[in-house]
């Protein structure tokens, strides 16, 4: 079996197409996302969370009640799993009647217990985030895609050259930014689909990077093969050719690593639902950005810096100007 | 095969290794099913008294060893605690008045946007506010340390005494937490003021509430007479093995206790009363002791002295297993951890409860290391009310002693504490008098003289590190750590076991269907490919065993892309020697080719991987660190089974049957 076997698809000169595919997903994604706001899990909003798994279906609204009756006002209650029986039950941080963490779950639980007298309410899991911690979290996310990201450009100037470096931290924001936005604009949409913005997701997003990165690194590493071994061609017929051989592989392994998310995405439960879901959103855009994208953006930039000058001195050897320029630092 | 020998010898060592390091995760399932067998009932508890006497310590071994599931897998709970350092000020202040109230609003503002010391903080704010004023620290707070009451020392006495509430609740909750006989839990300090405590296995997080935040409970207890504390313990053996007879006896002399029972192992002359022997009793019996002795001779003969001890442990099965930690030098007797958990279920049962609570406490010291590795307890029989809490005590403080530069603490007392510590301490010259926190006892000096003056000093302790231990356990009676919880994860049981077989069932079929493509796909290439995948998850689980790293739920989500990645490497060679072969060289030629170019590509991209795995660990919170460690372990060793491994296994078969070689 062999697929996508001896293509020949001009990805550089179309280049423009994927340019405002791109621009326009990604932009669109973000306002659209932005309008329907972001929903922050505990861990980033701080507050208290509870699970409760019922012995028999309930109402939103029964639960509600119960809470408020207990003087625990502005809880968020939601469906959570599979049926109605499982309810998560969020109380923020300075809402009225919260206290600490624990204190707040005992309310919760007792408000529960005695308006459902005849329907037990289990315990699952209970999360209290005091506020310190939450803001502490947020800014840790933060830095983490940041450094991420640094890391990244540093180890790819280092093996290639700089404007690969950033090609490749381009496609990276751009597959952060569409999973980001799909994310929260999935969120909810079906009650069994929970996308909240907590650290699991992170996790998920900072995997994302790691996986973009591995497709582009693949194709740059071919790009620099082809540029020794083809000397004559122009530096889009290289790029072409480089991601055209790639092509079977890049496929096969993100359509490995798609299905073993989608068996995550199934069978994994409720907490890694969120995470697989945006993975597999991220490792469908990872594909697309390293294909398309990512050299592109290396290849505008040094046509640019080419058209620039007459000769070009690349890593101290003067050449010149042509376009057959080294991928090597 | 010959260059390839010594490869094929490290990789089966390997793989040797990986399934000896998984071992223990096996048998602690395979014993911690079989202790889920045992009820409640009395018959049971015997039972599982006798499984754990010969299978505890190889459960405890095995848990050590076997892979540690995190709490979202085993059900727990993860809590971080603070020093509450305002109120620790607010405590320490002698008198509060409206200046002192209007600074400590203008911390308190301070704190909860800050991560800054707060004691600094509050300095800031009385200069700015209450000194303008005329007032200084002095008006406010007194410490013996502070020496001339000026600003600085006060300062660095509360900034020092914050420190020491830290240390405090860490030795009050370790000691509660010990107490709980839970498996591993974890307490650590993080940064100058945060406390984080792990606690498998437990579901009720009201229960760990009043672990955590209850005040601590400081008692001076005497212990109790010897021969008084062996009856009752005679009492409990005899409830224990069902022994009627003896109960009778004892009560034809109550006052006779046989104290030679308590001191040998070896000749077992206890009133012996099982089913055979009951006819040779003589219906003489003036004693207790007479029968016994006539009963015992008759039992005894033939039987060797592994036998006499197992005959005096079916009959004494209590003191028998206190017996196992008697010294031979003195009176104490010390007992494992293993003994101490058995010891305790025996002393809860209800039954047991209502023979001994009245009359006496047993309770442990805490632990107390020996050369090899473990920990053992001594055991102590106190009387059941305290003589003194620790509200009497008012300082504490470590020491040198000038003669013989040996550490010692000394303690202060208030007015009503010294006047009952005189009376306990003339009362019991020469005995000695345990100090207790939270049940569990610091130290058990011996009373040298009376003390009428409230301050005493406590010798013969062991070394510096000691001394601070013991003053800051008289402190915690005193003076509790106000501590609260800034974050708190609970992970129901139920939940948990879910988690665990959702996420094994992850794992199986991503497993199945990658080997599925793989196979169809790329066909021997794919068959090899497949095995070095699996070789990669038993590499990978058993390095999380070795290093004790923890699996969680997002950690199975790593193994399953690990999975994902570790084909990539094979895809990436396999192409390759597509390629190759397409431009007609030969297969030998085209894998080598193959191996060879794919190499760059395999590398950089793990190590892509790898970097954003180390951010993660480095930036993310516990269950995301789990992550982190599956996906860095997972994708080094693929490295080793993708590249290595599938080399050799090929140039085995390209030497027997190079036709079978395929890609597709």
């Amino acid at each position: 079996m062999h697929f996508f076997r001896k293509t020949n698809i001009d990805f550089i000169g179309k280049r423009r197409i994927w340019y405002y595919v791109s621009t326009f997903v990604t932009m669109a994604g973000i306002v659209w996302a932005l309008f329907r706001g972001i929903e922050y899990g505990i861990d980033f909003a701080g507050g208290t969370e509870v699970q409760l798994q019922f012995q028999k279906n309930v109402g939103i609204e029964e639960v509600r009640a119960s809470l408020d009756k207990a003087a625990i006002r502005g809880a968020e209650v939601k469906y959570y799993g599979k049926d109605e029986s499982g309810v998560l039950i969020r109380v923020r941080e300075g809402a009225q009647g919260a206290q600490a963490g624990s204190e707040a779950t005992k309310k919760v639980m007792d408000a529960v217990a005695s308006g459902f007298q005849s329907n037990k309410a289990e315990l699952m899991q209970e999360q209290h985030i005091g506020p310190k911690i939450g803001a502490e979290l947020r800014q840790k996310a933060f830095l983490a895609v940041f450094f991420t990201c640094i890391v990244i450009l540093i180890y790819l100037t280092f093996r290639f050259r700089f404007v690969y470096g950033m090609g490749a931290v381009i496609a990276i924001v751009h597959d952060v930014l569409v999973a980001f936005a799909f994310a929260v604009i999935c969120n909810g949409l079906v009650p069994w689909l929970n996308l909240e913005m907590n650290s699991t997701l992170l996790a998920a997003f900072l995997t994302i990077v790691g996986f973009s990165v591995n497709d582009t690194v693949i194709i740059f590493d071919r790009i620099r093969e082809d540029q020794r071994k083809y000397k004559g061609q122009t530096l889009k017929e290289i790029m072409n050719r480089a991601i055209n051989e790639t092509l079977p592989r890049t496929i096969i392994t993100s359509g490995t690593v798609f299905l073993t998310l989608l068996v995550l995405f199934i069978w994994g439960g409720e907490v890694l639902r969120g995470f697989a879901f945006t993975m597999l959103i991220g490792v469908i855009t990872g594909t697309y950005s390293s294909i398309f994208v990512a050299s592109a953006i290396a290849y505008d930039w040094l046509e640019r810096d080419t058209k620039k000058t007459s000769r070009v001195t690349v890593g101290g050897r003067k050449q010149s100007a042509s376009k057959n320029v080294p991928a090597t630092a | 095969m010959k260059k390839n020998r010594a490869k094929i010898i490290i990789i089966l060592l390997c793989i040797a290794g990986a399934v000896y390091a998984l071992y223990p995760t096996y048998k602690s399932q395979q014993l911690k099913s079989e202790v889920d067998r045992f009820g409640t009932s009395t018959q049971d508890s015997l039972k599982k008294i006798k499984w754990d006497n010969d299978n505890g310590q190889d459960l405890k071994d095995a848990n050590a060893k076997a892979i540690k599931l995190g709490l979202d897998l085993r059900g727990g709970i993860y809590v971080t605690m603070e020093v509450d350092v305002l109120k620790f000020i607010d405590e320490q202040a002698l008198q509060k008045d409206d200046l002192f109230q209007q600074v400590m609003d203008a911390t308190a503002k301070d704190e909860a946007t800050s991560e800054n010391p707060i004691v600094p903080m509050f300095v800031q704010h009385f200069k700015e506010i209450a000194k303008p004023k005329g007032k200084s620290l002095a008006n406010y707070f007194y410490f013996n340390e502070a020496g001339a009451g000026d600003d600085g020392s006060i300062q660095a006495a509360l900034q020092k005494g914050v420190d020491e509430a830290v240390d405090r609740a860490i030795e009050i909750i370790r000691n509660r937490v010990d107490q709980f006989g839970l498996t591993e839990p974890t307490i650590q300090k993080e940064g100058s003021r945060r406390i984080i405590i792990e606690l498998p296995g437990v579901g009720d997080p009201t229960q760990v509430h009043q672990l955590l935040q209850g005040t601590a409970q400081l008692e001076f207890r005497t212990l109790k007479d010897p021969d008084i504390a062996k009856r009752v313990i005679d009492h409990i053996d005899q409830h224990l093995s069902g022994d009627t007879t003896l109960a009778k006896l004892e009560k034809l002399d109550s006052a006779k206790v046989d104290s030679s029972k308590a001191k040998s192992t070896t000749t077992a002359s206890v009133a012996d009363s099982t089913q055979k022997d009951s006819t040779a009793k003589p219906t003489t019996a003036a004693t207790p002791e007479d029968s016994a002795h006539v009963a015992d001779s008759i039992a005894e003969i033939g039987m060797s002295q592994e036998q006499k001890y197992a005959h005096f442990a079916k009959t004494h099965p209590f003191t028998a297993i206190l017996m196992k930690g008697a010294s031979r030098q003195s009176n104490d007797i010390y007992v494992t951890d293993a003994d101490r958990t058995i010891i305790k279920s025996i002393l809860n049962r209800p039954d047991v409860k209502r023979i001994y609570a009245d009359e006496m406490s047993i309770m442990f010291s805490r632990p107390l290391p020996t050369g090899k590795n473990e920990n053992v307890y001594q055991v102590y029989f106190l009387n059941s009310q305290p003589e003194l809490t620790g509200k009497a005590i008012v300082q504490a403080t470590t020491d040198v002693d000038q003669q013989t530069g040996k550490p010692e603490v000394s303690m202060q007392m208030d007015d009503d504490g010294t006047r009952v510590w005189r009376r306990i301490t003339h009362a019991n010259i020469n005995k000695q008098v345990a100090i207790v926190l939270d049940s569990v006892i610091y130290s058990a000096p011996k009373v040298l003289g009376e003390i009428p003056s409230g301050n005493s000093q406590i010798t013969g302790i062991g070394d510096m590190n000691e001394a601070n231990l013991l003053k800051i356990v008289l402190k915690a009676g005193a003076l509790p750590a106000p501590v609260k919880i800034i974050q708190e994860s609970v992970v129901g049981p139920s939940l948990g076991a879910d988690s665990i077989s959702k996420g094994l069932a992850s794992v199986i079929w991503s497993l199945i269907v990658v080997v599925l493509f793989m196979g169809f796909y790329y066909v021997t290439g794919g068959v090899v490919a497949d095995l070095a995948v699996m070789i990669n998850l038993l590499f990978t689980a058993a390095v999380l065993a070795t290093f004790g790293a923890t699996l969680t739920l997002p950690g199975m989500a790593g193994l399953v892309l690990t999975v994902g990645i570790a084909v990539d490497a094979n895809v990436l060679i396999y192409e390759r020697i597509r390629e190759e072969l397409s431009l007609g060289k030969s297969l030998k030629l085209a894998m080598d080719d193959g191996y060879r170019r794919a190499f760059a590509p395999i590398f950089d991209g793990h190590l892509t991987a790898f970097f954003s795995g180390v951010i993660l660990y480095a930036f993310g919170t516990g269950t995301v660190q789990g992550f982190a460690v599956t996906l860095m372990i997972g994708v080094a060793a693929s490295l080793f089974t993708a590249i290595i491994i599938t080399r050799v296994v090929f140039d085995l078969i390209m030497e027997r049957n190079p036709e079978l070689i395929k890609f597709g």
